[in-house]
């Protein structure tokens, strides 16, 4: 299993997390992790892109020269490097077994 | 000045390597974003650009600062030898004053790196004012009695200093238990008690007991309140997530 690394935070949780889908510009990514979190996590763009920082310098996230012809120049897009996405996926199971052990104690609904 | 403007200053802050890396980028976001939204980025722009800059120091940065408010201090103890009262400075009570402004100063630069979410604007804009006002305490904590300075420094010690203090460890402690709520009415009362002595108290209000004793007294109280809000700021879980 990939070792998790001690820094990842919430926010770059939730941006592997929007980035596992497709490649995406910062403020898709902002819109994505709204939409995937139901309005509760509302990155700001300070924290979006010193975020985005730390991921590239990991080697979590890459620059992806990818993108539609009529876009802004400016936007850069982002995709999950292999690294990447091994990490999520395990921070993705390290999630789901701490829902199930709260299922189990009751906390939570549902068969553990 | 509009908030674009603003937002130009503040993306002026992060460091120029993070401007040419990500700096157009910020602002096509900025640029497609409601005006209802960018308001809100406002502080998580500005405490990014805060940590960004105090990352990019190298711990010899960090030596090199302290070193020169080190030596500005001794120089101008030096320089004003005569006019300093070293009695006075070298009271114990003073020196216990003196470390406590020494060690608030670097309280708001280690909560600013520590919070991963957005600070509300009560809690960044004290923190700012804190760290300037004690600068100025900490540089001139030496020279206190040299009378060129007196007056700016008993407007940033007497005015200054006590309303960020106030603002801060009122804006920190939100629990609803009641011992919370009375001390957060017992610093703003400490706060304002404070500062209406500054402004109307007699030179002496207690036979016996000097001004700045008194002075020098509610400014640790109120130290130790801002300590004491700032462990509890960092119990609350630090997420952007709200429930």
């Amino acid at each position: 299993m990939p070792r998790i690394p001690n820094d990842l935070t919430p926010a770059a949780f939730n941006i592997l997390l929007s980035l596992a889908h497709a490649p995406q510009h910062g403020y898709a990514i902002i819109q994505s992790v709204k939409t995937q979190t139901e309005g509760r996590v509302k990155l700001g763009p300070g924290t979006l892109y010193t975020t985005i920082k730390r991921l590239l310098e990991t080697g979590l996230i890459e620059e992806t020269t990818e993108r539609p012809e009529d876009d802004d120049e400016r936007r850069r897009y982002y995709q999950l490097t292999p690294n990447g996405r091994r990490i999520a996926q395990a921070e993705a199971e390290h999630l789901e077994r701490l829902v199930n052990q709260a299922r189990a104690v009751r906390l939570l609904k549902g068969i553990a | 000045m509009t908030l674009e403007t603003i937002f130009a200053h503040i993306l002026r802050i992060y460091p120029r390597a993070f401007r040419e890396r990500f700096g157009a980028e910020l602002r096509a976001l900025l640029e497609v974003t409601k005006p209802s939204e960018r308001k809100r980025f406002f502080t998580d722009l500005f405490v990014g650009a805060l940590g960004e800059r105090l990352q990019a120091w190298h711990w010899i940065r960090f030596i090199a600062v302290l070193g020169w408010m080190g030596a500005l201090s001794i120089g101008t103890m030096y320089v004003f030898w005569n006019e300093i009262a070293l009695p006075h400075m070298l009271h114990a009570f003073d020196v216990l004053v003196g470390l406590a402004d020494v060690g608030l100063l670097f309280l708001p630069f280690a909560l600013i790196s520590r919070l991963q979410r957005p600070p509300h604007f009560l809690e960044w804009l004290p923190m700012i004012v804190l760290s300037c006002a004690l600068t100025f305490l900490l540089v001139l904590f030496p020279a206190r009695e040299v009378v060129v300075v007196t007056q700016f420094q008993w407007f940033v010690g007497n005015v200054v200093t006590p309303i960020a203090l106030g603002c801060y460890g009122i804006s920190q402690l939100r629990s609803s238990s009641t011992w919370l709520k009375l001390l957060k009415i017992s610093l703003l009362g400490l706060a304002l008690l404070t500062l209406s002595w500054s402004w109307l108290g007699p030179n002496e209000i207690i036979a016996g007991i000097a001004p700045h004793q008194i002075w020098g007294a509610l400014r640790v109280v109120l130290s130790l309140g801002v300590v004491l809000g700032l462990l509890l700021g960092f119990q609350r879980p630090r997420t952007s997530v709200t429930p």
